[in-house]
């Protein structure tokens, strides 16, 4: 099971940084919204008032010079009864004539006093409006109270405090869960690597099933951990087989040893020949066993280059003549059309000549073997066929193994590795080989890319 | 060397001022034998050179080759020119009489 996720490590997390940076960059972006509300709305309340204001200002000394020029009546009229407008008439003196405020500067045009706040118990403290100088000297103003205004202003900031508060709460603790459901998978990622690392090669990393990113992740770190598990698998086998299948000729060559040393003569000439044909073939199959690493670490791919199959296949030919006709086999070859291929000779070669050995060792005494050559399908098709024994379809994949030999062919000659040296070649070469059945015998099949 | 006469451009042997028909293997197979005379070359290095073969098939294919080159160059004639040497490889020399 994954281990807690405590708190210092969660605030350590990258999920959780990116939360924080992110309910930052919320609270700013709300602050500059805040900001251009605030002054926005503040501007058009302002707009609005000084529009109303004008217009009742215009009206006011409209109706005076309609009624007469009493314009003194008339603020004093409007001054007791209406409800929301304040107004003022001085004369040239500064007096008040009329009106319902006190005695003001007589400054022309736009005025505003009073704070936003303080004014609930006197409306008197926020006013705005405007004021004219009379053709007479005196002064006329028209002012609303602002205490609206000021009241929707304060009500817009402890709104906003409230939003504030509430979506940074809200971000951190989303961010929180976030990272703390990332982090949970995170940890199961690395208590699986250190399992691991324990040695439980078995081990993989556990899938949430909702196909998300992490699955994604998850599975393709599964899918090399398989990998690797393969190939460690493969390198255990390999190792085995090397201890198991040398083991034989090594003892062999001890008891040879053994029996000339209890003989107590110089040994005679024929056993120092059968120790060092002993001794050869233990080191030919090292010699294979390092070719083929050697092979399929894939180094040998930097040397290769345009070269003409058909020769590599008349030299495997001409040399493995001798050998089949031994056998009293026949070694025959059709080689048609353009064969130039792109690869490294001395390794295609080698996997050719232990293809017809290997058609040959096993074809039997009397066997047709069969080599063809010729562009197909955008590939050059190379097949080695005979009709000898075959190998049973179930068998077909287990040969190209290293050490892998049929009970049937245990007698004969050969330490196990010539096929699968000719897998590792045609690897290399970006194709594989195709063991077919030839009815009857073995066919095998290469398709190599032309130059 | 001694009567043998090999002409490598032409690609030509004679032996005793008579022409000896050679197959492109056994010419090759002599050329190298000439470029490395009175020197003993190993089975390796024949199959390396002459067929281009940097590992041991297991074939008589040397032997065989060797020996039809013998029948050609140096059957009937009183001095042979290719040698055996046992455990070893092949010299092409005069012998000393």
């Amino acid at each position: 099971m994954s281990r807690p996720v405590n708190r210092t490590r969660l605030l350590r997390t990258t999920s959780f940084r990116l939360t924080l940076l992110y309910a930052g960059l919320t609270a700013l972006s709300f602050v500059l919204l805040f900001v251009v509300v605030y002054v926005s709305t503040g501007n058009f309340m302002d707009r609005q008032i000084d529009a109303t204001v004008a217009t009742e200002l215009a009206e006011v000394q409209s109706d005076a010079a309609g009624k007469g020029g009493s314009l003194a009546g008339i603020v004093r009229d409007l001054g007791t009864r209406s409800d929301g407008y304040f107004y003022l008439l001085q004369d040239a003196q500064g007096a008040v004539v009329a009106g319902n405020l006190p005695a003001l500067e007589p400054v022309p045009g736009i005025r505003e006093w009073g704070g936003p706040a303080h004014h609930r118990s006197n409306p008197l403290q926020g006013l705005r409006g405007r004021g004219v100088r009379l053709a007479d000297g005196g002064y006329l103003f028209v002012g609303m109270s602002t205490y609206h205004l000021h009241e929707m202003q304060e009500h817009v900031v402890r709104v906003f405090l409230w939003g504030f508060a509430a979506a940074l709460a809200l971000a951190l603790a989303g961010g929180t869960l976030m990272s703390l459901s990332v982090a949970r998978r995170i940890e199961g990622m690395s208590q699986t690597s250190r399992d691991i690392v324990g040695g439980d090669l078995g081990r993989r990393i556990p899938l949430a099933g909702n196909a998300d990113e992490f699955d994604h992740l998850a599975a393709s770190l599964n899918a090399m951990l398989d990998r690797i598990q393969l190939l460690m698998d493969g390198l255990r086998q390999v190792s085995t087989d090397i201890a198991h299948d040398l083991r034989t000729p090594l003892t062999r060559l001890r008891q040879r040893i053994e029996q000339a040393q209890r003989r107590g003569t110089a040994p005679a000439a024929d056993v120092l020949g059968d120790t060092l044909r002993d001794l050869d073939g233990i080191l030919e199959t090292f010699a294979a066993l390092l070719r083929i690493a050697q092979i399929e670490s894939g180094t040998r791919r930097a040397g290769f280059a345009r070269l003409d199959l058909g020769e590599v296949l008349r030299t495997v030919l001409e040399v493995y003549q001798p050998a089949a006709e031994e056998r009293g086999q026949v070694l025959g070859a059709s080689l048609d059309g353009e064969l130039a291929v792109r690869g490294d000779r001395d390794l295609l070669t080698q996997m050719f000549a232990n293809l017809v050995e290997n058609a040959s060792r096993h074809g039997g005494a009397g066997a047709r073997i069969e080599v063809t050559a010729r562009p197909q399908h955008g590939m050059v098709l190379v097949a080695v066929a005979d009709n000898g024994p075959g190998i049973p379809e179930g068998e077909r994949d287990k040969v190209l193994r290293r050490f892998y030999r049929l009970e049937s062919s245990r007698s004969t000659p050969g330490n196990g590795l010539g096929l699968s040296l000719a897998a590792a070649v045609a690897a290399l070469h970006d194709t594989r080989l195709r063991l077919l059945d030839n009815h009857p015998g073995l066919r095998v099949e290469i398709a190599l890319a032309p130059a | 060397m001694a009567d043998l006469e090999v002409d490598l451009l032409a690609r030509s042997v004679q032996r005793g001022g008579e022409a000896i028909d050679l197959q492109p293997r056994e010419f090759r197979l002599l050329e190298y034998l000439v470029r490395h005379a009175d020197q003993v070359v190993t089975r390796t290095m024949l199959l390396e050179n002459v067929w281009d073969l940097n590992f041991d098939p297991h074939t008589n294919v040397v032997e065989s080759n060797i020996s039809r080159l013998r029948g050609k160059i140096d059957k009937g004639r009183a001095v042979e020119l290719i040698h055996t040497v046992r455990g070893t490889g092949y010299c092409l020399r005069v012998p000393p009489r």
